[in-house]
């Protein structure tokens, strides 16, 4: 069973493909809000959309700014779900029109289930990833969604273009200045390998073994929160369980980490768990594919070596 | 400039528990302020200390805002009086009644300039309750902002976005959702924390504020841990040369 009806927006006219896939996947008819080019909005409709081109973004405005008009545009039809690309602006514009439609939102939609071709139960993840709640949505709930809940496939369905008149905007903050980012970014939840480190770790020192280890088998490098949070060895970006990043990589081979639920809820995905502790006792090993009882300061050496 | 700041108590989700049947036990959970309110405190406190203004702070929830130790919590941190609405049925709302419960007290308070809360509650995290008291005030607005300056009857505010920094201009009054990083909270010191308890504290029922109806937007029907992985549990018992050889030939066909 299809849900009848679901409305995808994104901030950049590259995620709507994989937002269409998404929706066709379970829904009859997808249709697309789209601010931006004429030639996006007919990149937009090839993938099996109506898209409903509200023109270019006006200089000077932001695209939150766009929100009543986005929920103005879409009450002309009866949208059963809205579905947003999620990003600190789509936070944004989600929030706006949820008190515009007087709908409710759901972050980080990770999975979706038609009940009837009017509800739908969405599940994410509270407490830090701890838990996935289930909800039941209904009334053009608004779902945030990550890049890799979906899968991009070619569409075999063909979409149109319509040309939306201009809602009056309601822009009252004003754009001083916009500047790009030229920070690290790191996309654990992208990565086929990680190594963690854990307090078992004990030196910081043995952090930079660890990440020759991880260069080694090409793996990127992540933590326990006491690491990042207490030590401060390792940025934040870099913690994996609750509040943190979750994971769903091949492999992930943990050093001194004890293995915690707070650190496990993030890890848990992973295909494989490897473990290295001294501690016969820790959790972990209950845990886990493949362990080692025993000293870091050997084992990680003779692993680089092994795998170099 | 008068500063209202937002934030919620919350279970320490260091102590949640997981039960046999994935349910989640908080009984054994100690309270906090949320993670993420405390940069918002923080950034409210510094705001008014520059501006010669006040600081007031609101929570909404079920009884857990009226515990004693929470208020003292909040109010050694830096806020002149703090306010409260509780209600069993705020124990599971969601962002859409929560920001309707903090619209409905503001109005109630009076005068504010500006309103601060977190990047997200630290338990479910939407990320929305500023964004739509903003909408539902019908005032500016925005989410992750890294630092704020007082301007001429306006915020200037730096805004992180995932590729790109802001620098916005935002009439007040306004809802401004600071970013984790954004600061570093204070550590109250034991001053503060003796004078807390002479500071007032508001408590409201929902009556008082004029809500009635208490429902949310989506329903929930579980919150349950996921299911964990059946795992091989293949443990070598010891670190000399052989033990580790057994180990790297074990894990091999996973690190080809």
């Amino acid at each position: 069973m299809n849900l009848t009806t679901v409305a995808v927006f994104a901030e950049h006219a590259s995620s709507y493909a994989g937002l269409c896939s998404g929706a066709h996947t379970f829904a009859d008819n997808v249709i697309a809000p789209f601010i931006g080019s004429a030639d996006d909005a007919i990149a937009i409709a090839a993938c099996g959309a109506r898209v409903l081109h509200l023109g270019a973004r006006e200089d000077g405005v932001m695209l939150e700014d766009y929100s009543s008009a986005l929920a103005a545009t879409l009450s002309s039809y009866s949208v059963n779900l809205v579905l947003l690309q999620s990003s600190k602006r789509s936070r944004v514009i989600a929030g706006r029109m949820a008190v515009a439609m007087g709908a409710g939102t759901i972050n980080d939609a990770a999975s979706f289930r038609v009940i009837d071709p009017g509800t739908v139960d969405i599940e994410h993840r509270v407490y830090g990833g701890m838990a996935i709640q289930t909800e039941r949505a209904s009334h053009a709930t608004i779902a945030l969604v990550g890049s890799s809940v979906f899968e991009e496939r070619p569409s075999s369905e063909t979409g149109e273009v319509v040309t939306i008149p201009p809602h009056p905007l309601e822009a009252s903050i004003k754009v001083i200045s916009s500047e790009a980012k030229h920070e690290e970014s790191v996309d654990l939840g992208a990565a086929k390998r990680v190594v963690g480190v854990g307090r078992g770790i004990e030196s910081q020192e043995n952090v930079v073994l660890a990440e020759t280890l991880a260069k080694t088998i090409d793996a990127e490098l992540a933590c326990t929160r006491p690491i990042a949070e207490g030590e401060g060895w390792m940025t934040r970006s870099r913690y994996l369980g609750v509040s943190g990043n979750v994971i769903q990589p091949d492999v992930y081979l943990a050093c001194g980490v004890s293995g915690q639920v707070q650190h496990m809820v993030g890890v848990s995905d992973a295909k494989t768990i490897i473990a290295i502790d001294k501690d016969r006792n820790a959790p972990i090993f209950k845990n886990c594919d493949v362990g080692i009882v025993g000293d870091i300061n050997k084992i990680i050496p003779s692993l680089i070596q092994a795998f170099s | 400039m008068d500063v209202v700041v937002c934030y919620k108590i919350v279970p320490d989700e260091q102590d949640i528990v997981i039960e046999e049947n994935q349910t989640l036990s908080f009984d054994r959970a100690n309270l906090k302020i949320g993670d993420y309110d405390l940069n918002a405190i923080e950034a409210g406190v510094r705001l008014a200390d520059e501006t010669f203004g006040t600081v007031t702070a609101l929570s909404a929830g079920g009884a857990n805002v009226e515990n004693s130790k929470m208020r003292k919590s909040i109010l050694s941190r830096g806020p002149r009086e703090n306010f409260t609405v509780s209600d069993p049925a705020l124990v599971n709302a969601d962002s859409a009644l929560t920001a309707g419960i903090l619209k409905a007290a503001l109005d109630k308070m009076g005068h504010f300039d500006v309103v601060l809360c977190g990047e997200g509650s630290a338990d479910l995290y939407a990320q929305q309750v500023g964004i739509q008291l903003g909408a539902l005030l019908g005032i500016p607005t925005v989410n992750s902002v890294t630092g704020i300056v007082p301007g001429k009857g306006s915020i200037i505010a730096t805004r992180s976005l995932e590729d790109e920094v802001e620098t916005l201009e935002i009439p007040l009054p306004a809802v401004i959702s600071m970013a984790a990083d954004a600061n570093t909270p204070r550590i109250p010191s034991m001053r503060d924390i003796l004078g807390a308890g002479k500071k007032p504290t508001t408590s409201w029922t929902v009556e008082d504020i004029g809500m009635e109806d208490l429902h949310n937007s989506v329903e929930t029907l579980s919150t349950l841990a996921p299911r964990q992985h059946d795992r091989k549990r293949i443990i070598i018992d010891g670190d000399d040369d052989v033990k580790i050889h057994e180990f790297i030939d074990t894990i091999r066909p996973e690190l080809q």
